[in-house]
């Protein structure tokens, strides 16, 4: 019976491991925090927010008026940025219908808090950050990746096998 | 204590001190003093704010190899005359050829079972990965091993038995064993319209594999992804459209075997093998009681003497 001599290589470091080490991981991409962390933190600025305003209300919890909309913005934008940590591959879907969200976001801010000088569909100031985002944040992205100049998968792989078969002929 | 304490973090340049203090260099001191001050307290004023920063921000998804699914490289001593490539299927990894390895290695092979990129370290990882990545790191650790002894032996499961057909259309092997090759994938209504897998990728990421299979998995101690990216199917009925136009190419002795109650491959697809190959031997086995996890069949015995006695014999 042969003795087996196991070499490990460890696919991380490349380098030769002592087969009797339980593990040789390298830690890539992991995050230095707990998952709960950031919605501990965020619910934390939230409580601030609204204490800030009944502070200005004198106590009163029924007239919230600007920390709601405050308090939604900070978590429409975790929710999405989490999202996002999800499906990176993606993102130019995904962070284009984030931007989409926060338009709609800014549309119904303004009809709560509408400015003196009127634009059109029915807002005020909001209008011009919304057609910045709509057009430098959903639509060039979008355009970009469906312009790219990109060879297909099989394309580059029937390339690569017929490059290497003209070299090994030659060799 | 924090970094921010230590002043010589900041990489100021030294003003050089005169011996005698003008009024000039006391101004130069005095204005460096205040900018470390100023430093140091945005720094422990944004330290926290980076961090949080940090944890909402999208991070890499995981490319850590699990130890379970970590390659196997065996060596017999001496020098050996050839040594035996084994690579595995999609979403699998090399364990399930390890058993095998050991019977090569008491036979003097040199044993490589290779893990393909992608494969053993996360789901998100071999989404990202196309068909060119894997076949470019199976060919990589061909060349190892063919560095390593004169001949080499393939011996495939599914995506990587058409990886080995696609090394062999190029590079002189000495046989090749297929174990459940789907080079020709059943028409099952999820296949035929796999031209859609990428795409829909974008909103279905990934397909759980089905209970049944995962039992199978645990039962025969394998590990592999509970749940297949839609993205990287798709890739490998991309691989299977350039290895047919391959075959044609493939000229060494070819052992071909199929489970007779696979879920993916035809069993038609011996007779496109056979047809297409332009090799010297071909042999076929359809494993009786076996799914695409070939090993399952309940003639293992047969599975493992035909696998072992194919490689010793053309090795001759």
């Amino acid at each position: 019976m042969a003795v087996i001599h196991e070499v490990i290589i460890c696919p991380n470091c490349e380098k030769e491991i002592n087969p009797s080490e339980a593990t040789h991981v390298v830690k890539r991409g992991q995050s230095r925090f707990n998952w709960w962390v950031t919605p501990v933190n965020l619910f934390l600025i939230s409580i601030m927010f609204l204490l800030l305003e009944l502070g200005t209300n004198s106590g009163s919890f029924t007239s919230f008026k600007w920390s709601p909309w405050v308090v939604a913005g900070i978590w429409i934008i975790y929710f999405g940025a989490l999202f996002l940590t999800l499906r990176i591959e993606d993102s130019w879907f995904y962070a284009s219908l984030i931007f989409v969200g926060f338009c709609v976001y800014l549309a119904l801010l303004d009809l709560e808090f509408p400015s003196k000088q009127p634009t059109v569909l029915g807002l005020t100031w909001s209008f011009y950050p919304i057609v910045i985002i709509l057009f430098l944040l959903v639509l060039l992205p979008v355009n970009s990746y469906f312009g790219q100049k990109r060879k297909q998968s099989v394309e580059l792989l029937k390339e690569v096998i017929k490059l290497e078969e003209e070299h090994v002929k030659g060799a | 204590m924090s970094r921010g304490h230590n002043m010589k973090e900041f990489n100021f340049i030294d003003i050089v001190s005169d011996p005698s203090p003008t009024l000039l260099s006391t101004f130069f001191h005095s204005l460096r003093n205040s900018v470390y001050v100023i430093i140091s307290v945005l720094h422990f004023l944004l330290l926290p704010l980076m961090a949080t920063y940090q944890s909402i921000w999208p991070k890499g998804y995981d490319r850590t190899v699990k130890p379970e699914a970590e390659e196997f490289y065996w060596h017999p001593g001496g020098d050996p005359k050839s040594g035996v490539l084994m690579i595995h299927g999609f979403g699998s990894t090399p364990q399930i050829f390890r058993e095998y390895g050991k019977q090569f290695l008491e036979d003097g092979y040199i044993v490589y079972g290779i893990r393909i990129i992608g494969h053993g370290s996360s789901e998100a990882h071999l989404a990202d990965t196309l068909p060119i990545d894997w076949y470019l790191s199976v060919r990589d650790k061909y060349r190892e091993l063919q560095a390593q002894c004169e001949e080499v032996h393939i011996v495939g499961h599914s995506l990587g038995s058409l990886n080995a057909l696609i090394l062999a259309s190029i590079y002189p092997i000495k046989s090749l064993v297929l174990l459940s090759c789907p080079i020709k994938i059943r028409r099952t209504p999820l296949f035929r319209a796999h031209f859609l897998l990428r795409p829909l990728s974008v909103v279905i990421k990934y397909w759980p594999v089905g209970r049944e299979k995962r039992r199978k998995l645990k039962e025969f101690g394998i590990h592999q992804y509970q749940k297949n990216p839609l993205k990287a199917v798709e890739g490998l009925f991309e691989i299977a459209e350039v290895t047919r136009e391959r075959l044609p190419k493939v000229t060494c002795p070819v052992l071909a075997m199929v489970g007779d109650d696979d879920e993916y491959v035809e069993l038609s697809t011996l007779d496109l093998l056979e047809s297409n190959l332009s090799v010297s031997e071909f042999s076929t086995w359809v494993a009786p009681n076996a799914g695409h996890l070939i090993i399952e069949t309940s003639e293992k015995t047969i599975l493992d003497k035909k696998i072992h006695d194919w490689v010793i014999d053309h090795d001759q």
